[in-house]
């Protein structure tokens, strides 16, 4: 690709750039519509909206053959036709879930595929009829991002302007539908009315779209988008903000590939960049991501492990020594000094070699242990403070749950194993108190239960 | 209006397709999980396309493994999704099988962009050409019929064998765990013949109104019984019958409506897939009046 090509895709010439502008708009529309029917569990009603503007389209087409006859097709005919077919599935899909048996999955998929059926034998009633100019409809089902004239351009930057206005000014209230739809019942805000508009604008988006993505895919642009912003954040104007751009990355990305690759429909291109920015971010995410979930399980899993590490080391010291920790900074040159046998102090933990030694590794790079011969190390000052600290937390919390979750003797130890993670030093001064009668002179209690 | 050979296996072999959607379908639905025919039915494309470039052929077996395990694939994604990415089962659905149509879509037409699997096929489906080449040649019966014959009896299988295991596992998931009912594994197998299903059928009926085809029945039923024996003979009933209702209007009154709506120069036969669902879905009406009806006649005279 020499370099006028590339000035050439990124500084197109005008019809481009507003064809351009228009695909972004879609994504940003259709992205943060797409938040709040994620939100109200909804968004395979995108799906059925999508598929049933097919007799519209249909019978937009052959309603235009009939009245402007040997015109040509219609624009605004067929997409009336659209929107009309559109809102009927909509209220088909909720009719039939507020009065009669079928749940929303059925009643998605009737309302689907029956209004879809209704499209097809209209479209073979258009094939077998010999009307000129059927073959662009097409179009509708796979989608052209080349077939976007200024004028559908333009309504789609101004759907995209009507749903950032709307969302900002209703975020509350919207909010508020899709989170606590009681709770805005009870506020008496127009819930039926706020329901409504939003489930227009999205199929006027939707339906302005579908030249572009195609009916079969223009939901996944109402569906991945959100879907990727969730694995972000939790706040819900991050939410809208990332999906908005998600859905303009992957369309201004996926029209690009398919006028550059011939052949590729642009529908396809455009779902798959954005399932792509959707799969990074199911790797990668802060919040949910599976690389962000992994490190946190290991840092737990690391941090455990020490712990374990500093009490086994603690626990031979004492039982070596023999002493009783009245006040443990007394003590703490001694015991600091004393030197102990790696393999042994680890004996009852069940641990890989490999694993001794990673943790090893670990304190010794945190100062926390310093080595006094090939098998043999000895804790600092800063070791053994925290060496206290941790047999403290589990001795207490081990009493605590003797004495008063009524743990049976046997079985302490795979429990506190299991709250540990969550028991932090200042739960363990509350415990503290809990016992203090009994722990009067001791600053650590002794092990409350026998040791194996 | 004239019934010719061609009309007798089109109602054949819609027939057939319609028995081996009924089957796993009644499951589908009544485990609450009817859009997933609407994904599998989707996420097969890739399979299909793979199928056909390792190949180079239309029909041989490695289009229908293909298949399969594009569709046991989009299962697996959507759990995995419901999983790990925080989102509802709707939505994991969503995402999972618009990926993987995505994926087929382009790669038909970058790699395999020829007439043998046109998209618009798929889609659409089409009985007239699927049971046409009987005419001119010595065979039986058509292939379609063939093919739609052994899914049909593959699944009746399946369903027969695992009965009390699916029944289980249908209503009841947890209880099927304890049981050892194999609930995880009854699932997957259901998706398996779903999608097998599906293969077969899309050049049939194309592959959503596979949907129609395995949901309308036993929604259609299940307004006139509550057991689930009777829901499924009951489905295959409705779809016989609509097979056959559903290809006589298509070949006369729905034409004539046509010409007469929008003043074509003459009246057509119209696709009998799309017919079809439509006859099941005044079915459905007629079970909703019916279900109305009797709860206000039982109102009444208690």
């Amino acid at each position: 690709m020499d370099i006028s090509h590339l000035t050439q895709i990124l500084l197109p010439a005008h019809n481009l750039r507003v064809i351009y502008l228009g695909v972004c708009s879609l994504g940003i529309a259709a992205g943060m519509l797409g938040c709040f029917l994620l939100f109200r569990k909804r968004s395979l009603l995108s799906d059925t909206v999508g598929h049933a503007t097919l007799p519209g389209v249909a019978g937009g087409f052959l309603l235009s053959a009939l009245l402007y006859p040997g015109e040509g097709k219609n624009i605004f005919i067929l997409m009336l036709g659209a929107l009309v077919f559109g809102w009927l599935s909509v209220q088909v899909v909720q009719w039939m879930m507020r009065h009669t048996r079928l749940r929303q999955d059925a009643a998605l998929a009737v309302s689907l595929t029956g209004f879809y059926a209704l499209g097809v034998v209209l479209l073979s009633v258009i094939q077998k009829s010999g009307l000129p100019d059927s073959s662009g409809l097409e179009y509708y089902l796979y989608g052209m991002v080349a077939s976007m004239v200024q004028t559908e351009a333009w309504i789609l930057c101004g759907t995209a302007v009507a749903a950032t206005l709307l969302t900002t000014l209703l975020l509350k209230e919207l909010n508020a539908l899709c989170f606590d739809e009681g709770y805005a019942q009870t506020q008496g805000l127009p819930h039926r009315w706020l329901d409504e508009t939003l489930m227009t604008l999205c199929l006027i988006v939707a339906i302005v779209g579908l030249q572009t993505v195609g009916l079969l895919l223009i939901m996944a642009l109402f569906i991945i988008p959100p879907a990727t912003a969730r694995l972000w954040t939790n706040s819900l104007k991050k939410t809208l903000a990332i999906s908005a751009l998600v859905g303009a990355l992957g369309s201004l990305i996926g029209a690009l590939v398919s006028s550059e690759v011939e052949h590729m429909p642009a529908g396809a291109a455009i779902i798959l960049a954005t399932s792509l920015l959707f799969f990074l971010s199911l790797l990668i995410g802060r919040r949910k991501g599976l690389l962000s979930r992994h490190l946190e399980y290991y840092a737990i899993e690391r941090r455990l492990a020490e712990n374990q590490y500093l009490r086994a080391v603690f626990d031979g010291l004492e039982a070596q020594q023999q002493v009783r920790l009245f006040c443990g900074l007394k003590f703490s040159r001694k015991l600091a000094m004393t030197d102990f046998l790696i393999r042994d102090t680890l004996a009852k933990r069940n641990w890989t070699t490999t694993k001794q030694s990673a943790i090893t590794r670990s304190l010794l790079k945190q100062g926390l242990l310093t080595l006094t011969g090939t098998e043999s190390a000895a804790l600092t000052d800063k070791g053994l403070n925290r060496a206290i600290e941790t047999a403290k937390t589990h001795r207490l919390t081990e009493m605590y749950l003797l004495e008063h979750a009524e743990v049976a003797q046997k079985n302490v130890h795979q429990y506190v194993e299991r709250i540990e993670e969550i028991t932090t030093p200042e739960i363990a001064n509350d415990l503290r108190d809990l016992f203090e009668e009994r722990l009067q002179q001791e600053l650590i209690p002794q092990e409350p239960h026998e040791v194996k | 209006m004239t019934w010719e050979l061609l009309d007798t296996w089109i109602v054949a072999t819609a027939a057939m397709v319609a028995v081996a959607c009924v089957l796993p379908g009644c499951f589908l639905y009544l485990s609450r999980q009817s859009m997933m025919s609407h994904g599998i039915a989707h996420a097969v494309l890739p399979g299909i396309v793979i199928g056909h470039l390792c190949t180079g052929q239309v029909e041989t077996p490695a289009l229908f493994i293909g298949a399969i395990v594009a569709g046991v694939i989009c299962a697996l994604l959507t759990r995995f999704l419901q999983n790990h990415s925080g989102v509802e089962e709707g939505a994991a659905l969503g995402i999972s099988f618009t990926f993987l149509f995505a994926v087929g879509l382009a790669m038909q037409r970058l790699l395999a962009d020829d007439v043998h699997i046109e998209p618009s096929h798929v889609l659409m489906g089409n009985l007239e050409t699927a049971v046409f080449n009987i005419l001119f040649t010595d065979d039986l019966a058509p292939e379609a019929f063939w093919r739609a014959s052994v899914a049909s009896v593959i699944n009746l299988l399946f369903i027969v064998i695992f009965f009390k295991e699916l029944t289980f596992s249908t209503f009841d998931p947890n209880h099927a765990d304890t049981v050892e009912a194999r609930p995880r594994l009854m699932y997957y197998g259901l998706m398996t013949i779903s999608a097998l299903t599906c293969v077969v059928a899309f050049e049939a009926v194309g592959s959503i109104l596979v949907v129609a085809m395995m949901i309308l029945p036993p929604a259609i039923a299940s307004f006139f019984t509550k057991r689930l024996k009777p829901l499924i003979v009951l489905s295959l009933a409705f779809a016989l019958l609509s097979t056959l209702i559903g290809h006589l209007l298509s070949i006369s009154l729905f034409g004539d409506i046509a010409q007469l709506l929008f003043r074509l120069p003459r009246s057509t036969s119209t696709n009998t897939a799309g017919g079809i669902t439509l006859v099941l879905c005044a079915f459905l009406g007629l079970g909703i009046l019916w279900k109305s009806i009797s709860t206000r006649l039982q109102n009444h005279t208690s």
